[in-house]
């Protein structure tokens, strides 16, 4: 489109600036040799600068609600009475579950330390046994296989939904925190991280072709959230009652672009997420927050 | 030998056909239009108002993603031009996110003429 209806469309200054920061933030195919010297710290600093320069009347704080949305309005919405009706109802489900004894008589509990309060927040972590990035619901599951007991299928959302949102629930209030402390960790977030910006599909774009780009503009009748503070709200619930896991919300993502998603638990999907969350750390997780 | 008759029937004749040709073209191009006008809204074809608003009154609408489409022809007097941009808007802006109709067979090539038949209405 002529560049004078960019002009009119959008705020030139900040497109510029934001774009002249693509390479900072992630915009190409794979991390080049200057990306890979950011840390991911800094890496996550200069997003948050970008998308600020984006979105210069909002701060992280308003961008809490992730997918939920940014304005007061969304946020009015995301936090209505009906949220906390269905929410009390999937965590009691969610709680039975965690509860449940195992054949030898222990529980989920006792796989995590402080008995999983203030854990859930963070995950994904990297196993250095294992070589890869374990998820929340990977974890449950690795509890299970250790005490014998069946694991659930990741794509079973009537159980590892309220179970995977009463363990986060455990951590309520509590700041995301996930680790990327070795250079083992640091490939999966590499991975993560260029899996976020690549371009995929008929419809060829990536994550962050609109969560970073676009962040605040509107698709269809919804605002696009900005990157940062997505990771903070899930799982999410649905209208209806059902819980939406964020793999869920990737793989749906991936179906919009044309492109064929990634199974969950798949470690590009793991990875994805581990580079999601970490972009959001420092910042208070909300419980099962309301999908628009 | 000589032609027999006048020329008058003749440039009758000629000038039915070329109001003829005129109005089934006009027809076309109006049928043309409506099939654009199918696919710009279609969510699995062009899903074009999903990104643009055509004369948005209302704050969300002025926020979407891509440029406002009323006008269009001030804009792109070219329509060749146009259809470029629709076929791959990429081709001469990189980090565009509107999709590559054309070349990545999003919609066929009549379904683009459609699509500028229509989108040239705006």
């Amino acid at each position: 489109m002529p560049s004078s209806i960019m002009s009119k469309r959008f705020n030139i200054p900040a497109l510029l600036l934001v774009i002249a920061a693509a390479p900072l933030i992630g915009l190409q195919p794979l991390p080049t040799r200057a990306q890979s010297l950011q840390t991911p710290d800094q890496h996550r600093l200069a997003l948050i600068q970008a998308l600020r320069n984006l979105l210069p009347d909002s701060t992280p704080d308003h961008w809490r609600p992730g997918a939920s949305g940014s304005t007061e309005l969304v946020q009015a919405i995301a936090l209505n009475s009906d949220n906390a009706t269905n929410s009390a109802d999937i965590l009691a489900i969610g709680k039975k579950l965690w509860e449940r004894k195992f054949k030898n008589g222990k529980s989920l509990a006792s796989c995590f330390p402080n008995a999983g309060k203030r854990v859930a927040v963070t995950y994904p972590q990297f196993d250095p046994k294992s070589k890869r990035v374990v998820t929340q619901e990977m974890a449950l599951n690795r509890c299970f296989a250790l005490h014998g007991e069946s694991e659930i299928a990741l794509g079973d959302a009537a159980v590892i939904g309220p179970l995977g949102a009463y363990f986060r629930s455990l951590s309520e209030g509590q700041k995301l925190n996930v680790r990327v402390g070795t250079p083992q960790a640091r490939e999966k977030f590499d991975a993560g991280r260029a899996l976020f910006s690549r371009r995929m599909g008929q419809q060829n774009y990536a994550c962050a072709s609109c969560h970073v780009l676009n962040a605040g503009r509107v698709f269809g009748q919804q605002e696009i959230s900005p990157a940062v503070g997505q990771a903070l709200s899930w799982p999410h619930l649905q209208p209806g009652g059902k819980v939406l896991a964020l793999q869920k919300q990737f793989q749906q993502c991936m179906l919009r672009t044309g492109a064929e998603p990634f199974p969950l638990g798949s470690d590009e999907l793991n990875n994805l997420e581990y580079y999601h969350a970490f972009i959001s750390n420092g910042l208070p997780i909300r419980i099962l927050a309301v999908q628009r | 030998m000589t032609r027999s008759g006048s020329p008058g029937p003749f440039i009758s004749w000629m000038g039915f056909l070329t109001v003829g040709i005129a109005l089934f073209a006009s027809g076309a191009s109006a049928q043309s239009s409506a099939v654009g006008r199918e696919l710009f809204m279609d969510p699995a074809k062009g899903n074009c108002d999903a990104c643009h608003a055509v004369g948005a009154s209302l704050p969300a609408a002025k926020r979407k993603i891509g440029s406002d489409l009323s006008n269009i022809q001030s804009r792109y007097p070219d329509k060749t031009r146009l259809r470029a941009d629709i076929w791959e808007l990429g081709a001469r802006m990189a980090e565009t996110v509107m999709p590559a109709y054309g070349k990545n067979r999003i919609l066929t090539e009549t379904e683009i003429d459609a699509l500028v038949n229509y989108v040239q209405t705006l």
